[in-house]
């Protein structure tokens, strides 16, 4: 049942964050005609959507709530009071931080999907048509870079005590590699620029005169996400192991 | 005592902010001679050291570090404290409800102007570390924009912990609503109202700053800026009115 807890704890911003992106999707391509005619340079339909979806607001969104779905655990349930209860429950302290990572992560993955789902399905509603190739291609580079933000959140939330101090810590955090990434020894090797993977920019895969997805994906790049991802929850679980509550 | 209440639940969010606003100001600041050439190199419009510390700090990453910190210092509450079990002893102080959520609105909009006074005071001394200058006279006019733009930030954050009784569910509801908003304002029909509020705290809005050298023009924008003061108190008197009939 320790799933089931988790679920209960993250259901309100993994149900909003799908809801909250299925509507900026759908309002997205409702409003394209309007956005496209007094667009500064004429675009497709595609390019639209990379733009405003993938590089832009949809983006935002989903890499906001995966910093929010990281921001929970046992240190936070000390500041309510509720971690005696959970620490009573008949299993292991790593029991619960992995399911709770689980669950987040489940959270992480079903943001990741909302794009693909609705985007195919509403732009013919437009008379437009988007590749469901495309976008499960971009969902799962989401879902690969979305594992790193969580991941790294939710090993600050296991650190830092006092609410909100995770996230207000993890945003400038990123924000800091991403300054990181202008340095010259750093553009040498794009696919670390995690920033940049997440939606194809600058990135062999992408082409960037057709914003579409035109190589393989980065396999080897999303892969080593998912591990990074894992070690920061192992942290994380090592760290409530020795904790004193 | 209320004030003293209000500092001490927001006072680890206030002062990690402070921290955050002030470290990035120094680091592009002090930095300047390693992160200038590539953020040139990437953006045209950034010509020289004004233009760079418009880019990174007035309208750049320091001032959405700067939404986001007003958009945690908006959360809390009685809401909070009734997932915390700390409610019974709030309601039980002899005071309106009506108060306890106002001196948390006033109290929040002083944290926002504080943390609006830091960059121009805080750029202005480090540049000259780094042998550059900033005049004093061109940071100066961010302060009402920073602040009147955060109100609005701190506000709508600020309802949505009144509303959600989830802490994260009212950050993330926030959050959403703010990334909406931001992207009605630039729907076309709605574009010439200049509503985009992180524009608006840029000086981007139609004649403030100059698009060629990003300096001031002379006029200033007293319409958007009492617009979104009138916004933001709008939100929080409705978060007064809910929070006064809500069932706790």
């Amino acid at each position: 049942m320790l799933w089931y807890k988790a679920w209960r704890e993250t259901r309100i911003v993994t149900l909003g964050g799908v809801a909250a992106m299925a509507i900026a999707c759908g309002m997205i391509v409702w409003f394209e005609h309007a956005m496209r005619d007094n667009a500064e340079v004429p675009m497709s339909y595609v390019a639209y959507i990379w733009k405003s979806v993938y590089n832009s607001i949809g983006r935002d969104i989903f890499l906001f709530l995966c910093v929010i779905l990281g921001g929970g655990g046992l240190l936070q349930e000390r500041a309510q009071g509720t971690a005696g209860f959970t620490l009573s429950l008949p299993a292991s302290r790593g029991q619960i931080v992995f399911w709770r990572a689980v669950m987040g992560y489940a959270g992480v993955v079903a943001l990741a999907l909302t794009p693909a789902v609705v985007l195919p399905l509403a732009s013919p509603y437009r008379n437009e048509i988007y590749p469901v190739s495309q976008a499960l291609g971009f969902s799962l580079l989401w879902a690969g870079c979305g594992a790193v933000f969580y991941g790294f959140t939710f090993l600050l939330a296991h650190v830092l005590e006092g609410e909100y101090t995770a996230i207000l810590a993890a945003i400038p955090s990123l924000m800091f590699y991403g300054v990181l990434q202008g340095l010259p020894w750093m553009e040498r090797l794009p696919m670390l620029n995690i920033f940049h993977v997440v939606n194809g920019e600058d990135m062999p895969y992408f082409n960037e005169g057709l914003h579409l997805l035109t190589g393989p994906l980065p396999w080897l790049p999303l892969g080593a996400m998912l591990v990074l991802a894992s070690g920061f929850v192992f942290a994380a679980g090592r760290r409530m192991r020795l904790r004193d509550f | 005592m209320l004030w003293y209440k209000a500092w001490r639940e927001s006072r680890v969010r206030f002062l990690l902010s402070m921290a955050l606003i002030a470290g990035m100001c120094l680091m592009y600041c002090l930095l300047e001679s390693r992160l200038y050439p590539g953020i040139a190199h990437e953006t045209p419009r950034v010509r020289n050291y004004i233009q760079y510390i418009h880019w990174t700090v007035f309208g750049g990453a320091t001032r959405g570090i700067l939404q986001l910190s007003c958009l945690l210092l908006g959360l809390g509450g009685l809401q909070r404290d009734r997932s915390q079990g700390t409610l019974g002893y709030t309601l039980a102080l002899p005071v309106s409800r009506t108060m306890l959520v106002l001196k948390r609105a006033g109290l929040g909009l002083g944290q926002v102007f504080v943390l609006s006074l830091l960059p121009p005071f805080l750029l202005t001394g480090a540049s000259l570390l780094v042998h550059q200058q900033l005049p004093l006279s061109y940071g100066l006019p961010f302060i009402p924009l920073w602040t009147i733009g955060g109100f609005v930030t701190f506000a709508l954050s600020f309802l949505c912990s009144v509303v959600i009784p989830s802490e994260y569910g009212a950050l993330a509801l926030a959050y959403v609503i703010y990334i909406f908003a931001l992207a009605a304002a630039r729907h076309p029909r709605l574009a010439e109202y200049h509503l985009h509020v992180a524009d608006f705290m840029s000086g981007n809005a139609p004649h403030q700053l100059d698009p060629h050298t990003t300096l001031w023009t002379g006029m200033y924008p007293l319409t958007p800026l009492f617009g979104f003061m009138a916004a933001g108190l709008v939100m929080v008197a409705v978060a007064t009115m809910v929070t006064r009939r809500q069932d706790l």
